[in-house]
C-alpha cells in the first residue's frame, strides 16, 4: 500500500506482512473496496480479505480460520446495510461487519460459479449485485437474500443399540432419560436440527458429559457414537444451528443410566461380603467344633485311662493280694509247723529263716496291693476306705491331724468312687510329704447328696502354677478324676500360709 | 463220749483248707462238720448243723465272709463266727466286730493262734490277734484322742479354726481379714460356715462359742 499526501506531496509505504507476521510477504492484491469509515478493504490472492484502516494505519485480516470459504478474494460489494459481498475460489460470502461473520452461499444455493474471477464485480443503482466467475455472471439483490435467524430446535431422531434401532415407547424426541442394562452399553444417537431451510449447512456439536471432555463435530450422518459405556451416569448434550449459523446452545440434553452388572451392585457385593464372612465363620466354627470334639475325646481318653488303670490296679491287686499272699501265708504256715523240736537246730534255724521270709514278703505284698487299691473300698465301702487312708497321716504324730467324715457311700457310681479316695488320698500325701504342716484338717460333709470335701493345712504352701505345670502333686490327674465325677475343684494356695482344697461333687449329677 | 465242739470252715483257697484241715484234726476236741468253698453252701450247712464255730475267710469268691455273719447274726444262731483273713487293718476288724465276729485272726498266724482263738471263743471270749489289736489299738487311740478333743469342731477346717482362734481374741472382722490378709468377705463366709458347722446363731453367738472353749 503506498499512501500520497497531496497536500506534503509525500509518499508512505505500508506493507500488511509488515504488521501481520503470519501473511505471506508477497502478495497480489485483486481488489480494493473503500466503505464510508475510512476503511479500506482488499481482496488478496491467498491471505482472504485485508482491512486496512486509513486513519490509524492498521492492517487486519480475515481468513478461513474467520469464516471465509477460501483465502482468495476476487472481488468486493457493499450492500446497503454496509456489509460486504466477497467473490472467491469458492462461492460468495457474505461478511457481516458488525458481527465479524461470514454466511457462505455456493451452488447448493443457486449460484452457477464457484470459481470467480478478478475484478469481475459490479453493483448498479438498484442495489443489484453482479460477480463474474468461469461458468457466467451471477447476480442478485442482496436486499432480497433473508438471513434465517430463527434458533431450531434439537431433537433426537434415533437410539440405537449395537446398531439396531431402539423402541423405549416413548418418542425418541421426547426422551429425556433412558436406562440401560450394563451389557447394553453400545449406543449411538441421532439427533437433528428442526430447520429445513437447508438442512445439509446446519450444523451441530455434541458432548458427553463423563466421558468428553470438548464439544465434538459430528459427521454428516449426524451421529454420536458411544461404544461399551461403563456403567454409571452421563448426560449426552447436543447443540445445534440452523443454516445460517444461529446455535441454540441449549439444544438437547438426555440422560443416561448404565445400570451396573448385578455383580457389581451394592447387594451383590453385600452379598458377597456377608457370604465370605459367613464362610469364614462356619470354617471356623467347624474349626472349633471339631477341636472341642478332639478335646472331648482326648478327654473322655484320658478320663477312661484312669478308669481302666484303677480296674487294673484293682485287679492285680486282688490277685497278689488273695492268691501270691496265700500262697506265702501257706509257705510261713507249713515252715512253721514242720519246725518240731525233733528237728536238728539247723535245720530248725532254716525253717524258721524260711517263715520269716515268707512273713516278710507276704507284709510286702499286702503293702502293694493296698497301694494298688484300698481293699476296704469294695469291703466296707467308700467313706470306711477314706478313714483308712487317714492312717498314714495320723501315724506321722508331727502333724495334729482334725478331721470329721460323713458317711458318702454310694453316692456316686460305684466304680467311681475310686476317684474321691485318691483325690483325697494324694492331698494327704502332699500334706506328709511336702507341707511341714503343724495341723491339718479333713472334712468332709454330706449335705443332702452334696458331697463336699476340704482338706486343709497350715504348712508352707506352693505356687499352684508351678505345681500344675510340673505336673507335681498328682494336679493332672486331680482335674481327670474331677471331671468323671463331674465336681470342681478349687485349690487355694499360698507360700507360707498353707493350703485348701475344696472339692465338690452333686451325686444328683449321677441319677 | 467226750464231748466235741463242732467247726464249720468256708475257704475258697484249696490247699489254705487242707492245711486247716490237717492242722485241726490234731486237736481233739474239735470235731470238724462241714467245709466249703462258697457262701451258699456256708450257709446251708451252718442253718442245718449249728456248728459251734464257723471258721470263716473274708473274701469268698464274689461274696464275702460279712454276708455270711449278718445272716447269722440275723438268725441268731447260737454258731460263733471266726475270721481268718489275709486282712490286717482296723477297719475291718472294727466291721467285723460291729457285726458280731467274736474271733479275728490272721492267715498267718493261723498255726500260731488259731488253737487258742477257738478255745477262748468257746470260752465266751473274743479274741483279737495280738499283733493285730496292738496296731488297732494304737490307731484307735490317736483317732479316739482326735475325737474327744475336737469333736465339736472336727467339722472345722484349718483356717476356719484359725479364724476361731482370733474371734476368741474379740478380734472384728475387718482385723482378721488384715491379720490373715485375706477380704473381709472371705472372713465373712468364713464365720457362716463356722456358725453353720457349729449350730450357731446369733451375732456374738460364735464370740461366746470360742471364749467358752477356751478355744487359743
Amino acid at each position: 500500500m503506498i499512501s500520497y499526501s497531496k497536500e506534503k506531496k509525500t509518499v508512505q509505504y505500508y506493507r500488511p506482512s509488515d504488521q501481520l507476521t503470519n501473511l505471506s510477504k508477497l502478495n497480489t492484491l485483486y481488489y480494493i473496496h473503500k466503505d464510508d469509515s475510512e476503511n479500506l478493504w482488499l481482496g488478496t490472492y491467498s491471505d482472504g480479505l485485508l482491512k486496512f484502516d486509513i486513519r490509524k494505519k492498521v492492517f487486519t485480516s480475515y481468513s478461513t480460520e474467520n469464516g471465509l470459504p477460501d483465502n482468495t478474494v476476487y472481488g468486493i460489494l457493499e450492500d446497503r446495510n454496509k456489509n460486504l459481498w466477497l467473490s472467491t475460489n469458492k462461492g460468495l460470502s457474505n461478511f457481516i461487519v458488525n458481527e465479524n461473520r461470514f454466511i457462505n452461499y455456493d451452488k447448493s444455493d443457486g449460484l452457477i460459479n464457484e470459481e470467480y474471477n478478478r475484478r469481475s464485480c459490479y453493483k448498479d443503482k438498484n442495489g443489484i449485485m453482479y460477480f463474474g466467475g468461469i461458468n457466467g455472471v451471477d447476480y442478485f439483490n442482496p436486499e432480497e437474500i433473508v438471513r434465517n435467524t430463527i434458533v431450531p430446535n434439537i431433537v433426537l431422531t434415533d437410539f440405537k443399540i449395537f446398531n439396531k434401532s431402539f423402541s423405549t415407547g416413548t418418542e425418541s424426541s421426547y426422551l429425556k432419560e433412558i436406562n440401560m442394562p450394563y451389557d447394553q452399553n453400545s449406543i449411538s444417537f441421532q439427533f437433528a436440527s428442526l430447520d429445513f431451510t437447508d438442512p445439509a449447512a446446519n450444523k451441530y456439536l455434541y458432548k458427553m458429559n463423563g466421558i468428553d471432555e470438548e464439544w465434538i463435530e459430528p459427521g454428516t450422518d449426524r451421529i454420536a457414537n458411544y461404544t461399551k459405556l461403563p456403567a454409571g451416569h452421563y448426560l449426552l448434550q447436543v447443540k445445534g444451528s440452523n443454516s445460517d449459523g444461529f446455535w441454540n446452545e441449549k439444544g438437547l440434553a438426555l440422560l443416561i443410566n448404565i445400570s451396573p452388572p448385578f455383580w457389581a451392585t451394592w447387594w451383590f457385593r453385600s452379598l458377597v461380603i456377608l457370604f465370605f464372612a459367613g464362610s469364614i465363620m462356619l470354617i471356623f466354627k467347624r474349626k472349633t467344633d471339631r477341636l472341642e470334639k478332639e478335646k472331648n475325646i482326648q478327654q473322655q481318653f484320658s478320663q477312661n485311662l484312669i478308669l481302666s488303670v484303677e480296674n487294673e490296679r484293682k485287679r492285680i491287686a486282688r490277685e497278689l493280694h488273695d492268691g501270691l499272699g496265700q500262697n506265702l501265708l501257706i509257705i510261713k504256715n507249713k515252715a512253721y509247723s514242720s519246725a518240731s523240736d525233733e528237728l536238728n537246730e539247723n535245720i530248725i534255724n532254716e525253717v524258721k529263716s524260711i517263715e520269716s521270709l515268707a512273713m516278710g514278703s507276704l507284709t510286702e505284698i499286702r503293702e502293694i496291693a493296698y497301694n494298688l487299691h484300698p481293699h476296704q473300698i469294695d469291703r466296707l465301702g467308700l467313706t470306711k476306705a477314706i478313714e483308712s487312708s487317714l492312717t498314714p497321716l495320723i501315724s506321722t504324730g508331727n502333724i495334729k491331724v482334725s478331721y470329721h467324715i460323713d458317711n458318702i457311700d454310694n453316692l456316686v457310681p460305684k466304680e467311681y468312687e475310686i476317684n474321691i479316695y485318691r483325690i483325697v488320698q494324694e492331698s494327704l500325701n502332699n500334706i506328709i510329704k511336702h507341707s511341714e504342716a503343724k495341723n491339718a484338717s479333713v472334712v468332709i460333709i454330706n449335705s443332702e447328696g452334696l458331697i463336699k470335701i476340704n482338706i486343709e493345712d497350715d504348712g508352707k504352701g506352693f505356687i499352684l502354677e508351678e505345681a500344675l505345670k510340673k505336673n507335681s502333686l498328682g494336679m493332672a490327674s486331680f482335674n481327670e478324676r474331677i471331671k468323671i465325677l463331674k465336681g470342681t475343684i478349687t485349690i487355694d494356695s499360698k507360700i507360707g500360709s498353707g493350703t485348701s482344697i475344696e472339692v465338690k461333687i452333686d451325686s444328683k449329677n449321677f441319677i | 463220749m467226750e464231748y466235741k465242739n463242732t467247726i464249720v470252715i468256708v475257704d475258697d483257697h484249696p490247699l489254705f483248707l487242707e492245711g486247716i484241715k490237717s492242722f485241726l484234726k490234731k486237736e481233739k476236741e474239735l470235731l470238724l462238720i462241714g467245709e466249703t468253698n462258697n457262701v451258699d453252701d456256708a450257709l446251708k450247712i451252718i442253718s442245718e448243723k449249728q456248728p459251734d464255730i464257723a471258721l470263716l475267710d473274708i473274701e469268698i469268691k464274689d461274696k464275702s465272709g460279712f454276708d455270711v455273719a449278718e445272716i447269722i447274726n440275723k438268725k441268731s444262731l447260737k454258731t460263733k463266727i471266726v475270721f481268718l483273713t489275709m486282712y490286717n487293718d482296723a477297719e475291718i476288724l472294727d466291721k467285723a466286730l460291729s457285726v458280731g465276729v467274736k474271733g479275728f485272726i490272721l492267715k498267718e498266724h493261723t498255726s500260731s493262734e488259731l488253737v487258742e482263738c477257738i478255745k477262748s471263743v468257746l470260752a465266751g471270749k473274743t479274741y483279737i490277734s495280738p499283733l493285730l489289736s496292738e496296731s488297732m489299738l494304737r490307731l484307735m487311740k490317736l483317732k479316739q484322742q482326735n475325737d474327744e478333743q475336737e469333736q465339736l469342731l472336727s467339722k472345722l477346717t484349718v483356717s476356719e479354726k484359725r479364724i476361731l482362734k482370733l474371734i476368741a481374741q474379740n478380734k472384728t472382722t475387718k482385723e482378721i481379714a488384715v491379720e490373715l490378709n485375706i477380704s473381709p468377705k472371705t472372713v465373712e463366709n468364713h464365720r457362716n460356715n463356722i456358725s453353720g458347722k457349729l449350730n450357731l446363731r446369733g451375732t456374738h453367738s460364735l464370740f461366746k462359742f470360742a471364749i467358752n472353749k477356751k478355744f487359743q
